[in-house]
């Protein structure tokens, strides 16, 4: 099957402050005053990706785990064209990122929402907010009213279309974000920590739209996360290390290799550490628990 | 907690609500100017007509207006002072020391509040009943003959709509900081002016330090939704001047030509 969204080679580095390649050369001041200074050369660039090969299929829900660091955020804004490749290929249907002509189709396919609530909505009103995105795409007025009605519609927002954003809870916020982005006809959406800020109530609240929207619109979805119950509900985990996907698969599996997963500083859901250790204690339950609700059906079977 | 009125926008249905943000702008200009021609208290009744009607008809409750009225309060205190010291006239009503206080003096102190009471109201009905996505519109409109000697109208206009976006989040922001850091023993209500300006550099720092990190974030968001200036750029609101709208201006006409009439009137019978 073809690749909505696949990386081959992808390698990054984030270049070091241009501050820092003035300190590098020998400066006039070092001159002057005849003194030779040493300067310890600032590290040139920082690897954040390096040599990323993975391939998400349209309609797939992925959940990508990393620690703090290991790149996550980097990757998701080559999906968007944010981040132009220092080597290696991002294709998103088939075009690569790469291709300035191309950008703004990339963009209109793939909606990204960030992490803070309060740093993604521009307007002052929540309807204008999901206004904005089709406003840039260049769409006719009376089109860009309907995508807006249905878009809210769709989160589950409509009631709030006309109130401004500060009044709206963190879970909601982020509801208003992801209507401007399908206000946009995306086939990607790319979750960047989107719940991270948010309360259980609001957590809940945005994965059940992502959710919905992959089984219902067919949008895939990517899910970057810390929490491992968001993990859990994906088809597949794409598990990431120091700018490199180290594991790749579906949760029930992902989370078998409990100690690597501890080794890179990332845990395995509750439940799943559970059936792990029952396992060990000779207890006969099978493979790919994850929630809480298998393992209780499971432990009911297993008797 | 310091609240402003303007930019905050109070969400109704009224006639002034959908009245086209350009004409509303035109009038609040126009009325601002004009209130500067009046010169006796005939006019000021008149004026105050007006707005009463505008606020009533708006259906904005009068206590949003007093809330914008109450920041702008020292100015407006200030001002009044320094009319009444320094506005040189004949008839002395009270003589403190080298300061006389002379009867144009309270005069011009009354007339100056009274204007910039207006003023304050008269703008505020315009920003309280126009999204500040409309009014920027509108001023962007009101630019664009000016894009031709570079004036960059969309990028103002966008501008003016983030600060206005953002003004409550940061006003949020400072209100959490101030509370960090008094609970750190912190201590912004004593001492000279001095020690209160002092007392704000650690307040205002960590303010600016996220403002930036806001302003980082916000760029992606923008990008990742294909903003790119003004270019092939349509707005989902189409700004129309309706019949009401010219009916609007009509009205406030009817108040220039009153006070027109009425410092006419008020010349010929002396009236102050
Ligand atoms: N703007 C930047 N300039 C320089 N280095 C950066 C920049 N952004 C990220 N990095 C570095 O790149 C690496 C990868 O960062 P990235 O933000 O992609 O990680 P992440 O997996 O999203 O982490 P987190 O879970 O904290 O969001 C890190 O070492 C980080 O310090
Ligand atoms: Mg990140």
């Amino acid at each position: 099957m073809e690749y909505i969204v696949k990386a081959e080679g992808l390698v990054f580095e984030y270049q070091a402050p241009p501050v820092a390649e003035d300190l590098k050369k020998p400066g006039k001041k070092a001159e002057k005053i005849e003194i030779e200074v040493e300067i310890e050369a600032p590290p040139a660039a920082t690897p954040a990706l390096d040599g990323v090969d993975m391939g998400i299929k349209q309609g797939e829900f992925v959940a990508v785990l990393g620690h703090n660091g290991s790149g996550k955020s980097t990757l998701a804004k080559h999906i968007n064209c944010l981040l132009m490749p220092t080597s290696g290929t991002v294709w998103v249907k088939g075009i690569a990122t790469s291709d300035e002509e191309k950008i703004w189709d990339i963009r209109q396919s793939v909606g990204m929402v960030f992490q803070n609530p309060d740093n993604q909505i521009i307007a002052t009103i929540v309807e204008e907010d999901v206004a904005f995105g089709p406003e840039n795409l260049g769409i006719e007025p009376a089109e860009i009213r309907r995508r807006v009605d249905e878009s809210l519609a769709t989160v589950g927002m409509s009631e709030f279309a006309g109130h401004p954003p500060h009044h709206l809870s963190g879970g909601q916020k982020q509801r208003v974000a992801i209507a401007g982005i399908l206000a946009m006809r995306p086939d990607i959406i790319v979750l960047d920590e989107a719940t991270a800020m948010l309360d259980p109530i609001g957590r809940r609240e945005v994965m059940k739209v992502a959710k919905q929207l992959n089984e219902q619109e067919n949008i895939t979805i990517i899910l970057i996360t810390h929490y491992m119950d968001e993990a859990a509900l994906a088809d597949r985990i794409v598990v990431m290390s120091e700018g490199k996907v180290v594991m790749s698969g579906a949760p029930g599996e992902v989370f078998t290799h409990i100690d690597t997963l501890q080794g890179i500083g990332l845990d395995v859901p509750q439940a799943a550490e559970i059936a792990h250790k029952l396992r060990l204690a000779g207890v006969a339950l099978p493979d790919g628990i994850v929630t809480g609700a298998q393992l209780v059906e499971a432990l009911w079977q297993s008797k | 907690m310091l609240k402003v009125t303007i930019g905050q926008y109070y969400p109704a249905e009224s006639f002034i609500h959908r009245l086209d943000p350009r004409m509303k702008l035109l009038c609040t200009l126009l009325f601002i100017v004009f209130i500067f021609f009046i010169t006796n208290f005939l006019g000021y009744i008149a004026a105050a007509i007006y707005l009463a009607l505008i606020v009533r008809t708006s259906t904005v409750p009068p206590r949003f207006l007093l809330r914008g009225l109450r920041a702008i309060f020292f100015i407006i205190i200030f001002t009044a002072v320094l009319n009444i010291f320094f506005t040189a006239g004949e008839t002395i009503v009270l003589q403190l020391g080298g300061f006389r206080i002379t009867q144009e003096g309270l005069l011009n102190a009354g007339r100056m509040a009274l204007r910039l009471i207006m003023l304050i109201i008269g703008s505020s009905i315009l920003t309280l009943t126009t999204t500040p996505i409309q009014l920027t519109d509108a001023i962007e409109y009101a630019l664009k003959p000016l894009k031709k000697i570079r004036v960059p109208a969309h990028e103002i206009a966008m501008m003016m709509t983030i600060a206005l976006r953002f003004i409550p989040t940061l006003m949020e922001e400072m209100d959490k900081i101030m509370k960090a850091q008094m609970a750190r023993g912190a201590d912004f209500d004593t001492g000279g002016l001095i020690k209160k300006a002092r007392s704000l550099v650690p307040l205002l720092v960590p303010l600016f330090i996220s403002a930036f990190r806001r302003a980082e974030d916000l760029a992606l968001a923008m990008e990742s939704r294909c903003y790119r200036g003004d270019v092939g750029r349509t707005r989902m609101k189409k700004m129309k001047m309706a019949g009401r709208d010219y009916a609007a201006l009509g009205v406030l006409l009817l108040l220039i030509a009153a006070i027109f009439a009425l410092n006419y009137v008020a010349g010929v019978f002396g009236i102050w």
